[in-house]
């Protein structure tokens, strides 16, 4: 009975020396910053690609941390700090505000009036809604128009089972999707596979897998399937711009790969990186890319897509309640009926 | 057909005699089961989630079956045992919370030693399959985590009966810790996208023993005799910390606990005794 005790004593006190528990940040502005500062450095994806020096940065910015400075002149270093990497997908959340960058689109033409879109001449007051998707009919009836301003607007197969179906005697298919900033992934693969004949790989994906810049997984094919009941199988034009981003940005490297598909519009403002969460010790909320995502060809989709067809609304075209690229998608897609 | 009737009712009857009459000699073997419930003070860690810890509070309850094996009685039993918890959690800055909805089964065997007049100890080992899922809204892309594990480990008790009032109490001590098993811990970088629509579950599973996975639940309970049952109190606390791929993670649990045992058998008060072949796993 002794021998026993004898084994298991030292074992159970032994327990906690075997794994070395990792020291609680402190919550001072300084460990703060060095905590957000590495959180980037470690885990976020683009460090690389964008040719980015870190502890550059890190030597800038470090210097500017004052122990006097207010929350909200420490939350702008932090977020300046940020900037540096020109990434939609990295915001940092306080209770009091939240950092941002949006030279992705506000440096490029809008290119997208939403009061053209809902005059008479396209959408009109009298559109169906399904599931997120305003649709209708224009060009004489002759082509359907479809506009999707949300990845986070759930839509399901009846949806667009109804939609194709009023849509059915229209020779082609409009998919706008300007001015959509994205949201879930999922959607983005499930509006595509409506116009896929079969499942293509349509991308690739990988993730950090180690806090080096250059430590990631290996990629993994990102496949399209092809809806077995629902398929839209004539031309179809999808019209993007700068603020086609994130999940839409992902929807649009896959629309490029279906044949009868072209784009039309501005290039998309990218955001490849599927962004994932941290905190700080002082609570404040950091969002950064963290898997990237890839084209077909394995090229980066970080800085956006460009389209086949590159138009911009012009000025005259928008005082005449024209959309140029609708008119530009109409005219390609009758060249192609 | 009435013969046929009479024949089948005269088997029954027999049998079920006959079967009274084994056992007022044949030991019966009784099940022990103990219900109890805790209110559970919780620190969470999971770098998935936040490298922040979280603390909060949580309610937890947990159904015991104690036995002894037909072929061992008095020395060796085997117990099962189910345990939920749910519980919340708070970041540092009360700026984030992280919910915990975690269920455990256990199966062990315990050896039974009675070195001293009162004293019985209970020495063994277990088996037990965790699932937890743990949740922080706040998260894009990573907003829950899951804990899975099967762990098989050491598991001992030892129990104290001492008179006061007349009455038969027991102070009971509990150990256990696991030893070797296997794990899931998601790659710090990975989505759930990646994860469950791409069915990429690589470097996920990990087999864990004392080198990375340490866990040690301990518990001390005053066991209170009433007519039907036996009622106790106590306090238990549970330490796990574990690490893989480049993630540490951490739980505390500090519960108060409140429950009772009784076997399955229901006798009319504690002065009628039970036949003297019923056997319990607390004798």
């Amino acid at each position: 009975m002794k021998k026993i005790f004898l084994l298991i004593l030292p074992l159970v006190l032994s327990l906690n020396a075997c794994i070395n528990e990792p020291e609680a940040p402190k919550n001072t502005y300084e460990s703060n910053f060095e905590a957000l500062w590495k959180i980037i450095d470690t885990r976020y994806c683009y460090l690389d690609y964008k040719n980015i020096n870190w502890d550059s940065v890190h030597t800038v910015y470090k210097a500017r941390v004052d122990t006097n400075m207010t929350e909200y002149q420490f939350f702008d270093l932090l977020g300046e700090m940020l900037g540096e990497l020109k990434d939609g997908h990295v915001n940092l959340y306080s209770d009091f505000n939240r950092s941002r960058y949006w030279k992705w689109f506000s440096d490029y033409p809008a290119n997208f009036s939403s009061g053209i879109v809902y005059s008479d001449r396209y959408l009109g007051d009298n559109y169906y809604v399904a599931g997120g998707m305003r649709y209708g009919k224009i060009a004489g009836d002759s082509i359907g128009y479809i506009y999707y301003g949300d990845f986070s607007d759930q839509f399901s197969d009846n949806n667009i089972s109804y939609i194709f179906k009023y849509l059915s005697d229209c020779k082609a298919l409009i998919v706008d999707v300007r001015n959509n900033g994205g949201g879930y992934l999922n959607l983005s693969e499930q509006l595509a596979s409506y116009f896929f004949e079969q499942e293509m790989i349509t991308g690739y994906i990988q993730h950090k897998a180690g806090s080096g810049h250059s430590d990631f997984s290996e990629m993994k094919e990102l496949k399209t399937p092809s809806h077995k009941t629902i398929q839209w199988r004539r031309p179809v034009a999808v019209l993007t711009n700068r603020m086609s981003y994130s999940a839409t940005n992902s929807f649009i490297s896959r629309m490029k790969m279906v044949p009868n598909a072209i784009l039309v519009g501005d290039k998309s403002g990218g955001g490849g990186g599927l962004p994932m969460s941290s905190e700080i010790p002082n609570g404040w909320m950091v969002r950064f890319s963290s898997v990237p995502m890839y084209d077909a060809n394995k090229d980066h989709i970080e800085w956006g897509i460009d389209p086949h067809i590159k138009v911009d609304m012009s000025v005259e075209d928008m005082d005449r309640g024209v959309d140029s690229i609708i008119e530009m998608a109409v005219k390609e897609l009758k060249k192609r009926i | 057909m009435k013969r046929i009737l009479f024949l089948f009712s005269w088997l029954c009857f027999s049998i079920l005699t006959l079967s009274g009459q084994t056992d007022s000699v044949r030991p019966y073997l009784l099940t022990t089961s103990t219900e109890n419930v805790s209110l559970t003070a919780i620190d969470l860690l999971d770098p998935y989630l936040s490298p922040l810890v979280y603390t909060g509070v949580g309610v937890g309850y947990q159904h015991s079956d104690m036995k002894y094996f037909k072929r061992h009685i008095g020395k060796m039993s085997h117990e099962s045992r189910f345990s939920i918890l749910a519980a919340n959690t708070y970041n540092p800055q009360y700026s984030s919370s992280m919910n915990y909805v975690g269920g455990q089964y256990q199966w062990g065997m315990h050896y039974h030693f009675r070195p001293l007049d009162g004293l019985r100890l209970l020495v063994g080992g277990n088996t037990g399959l965790l699932m937890a899922v743990k949740s922080n809204e706040r998260n894009v892309n990573n907003p829950v985590n899951v804990d899975a594990a099967l762990d098989l480990g050491f598991s001992g008790i030892a129990n104290y009966d001492f008179s006061l009032w007349r009455k038969k109490f027991t102070v009971s001590f509990q150990l256990e810790f696991p030893l070797l098993g296997m794990m899931y811990i998601p790659m710090q970088g990975a989505s759930y996208y990646e994860m469950f629509t791409g069915g990429d579950l690589s470097n996920t599973l990990h087999f864990s023993s004392l080198h990375n996975r340490l866990a040690r639940t301990s518990g001390l309970k005053l066991e209170i005799p009433t007519k039907n049952s036996t009622w106790h109190i106590g306090v238990s606390t549970t330490k796990l910390k574990y690490e893989a791929n480049d993630m540490f993670f951490k739980q505390n649990n500090y519960n108060f606990n409140v429950g009772y045992t009784y076997d399955l058998y229901i006798f009319r008060g504690r002065k009628n005794l039970p036949p003297h072949n019923f056997i319990s796993v607390k004798q």
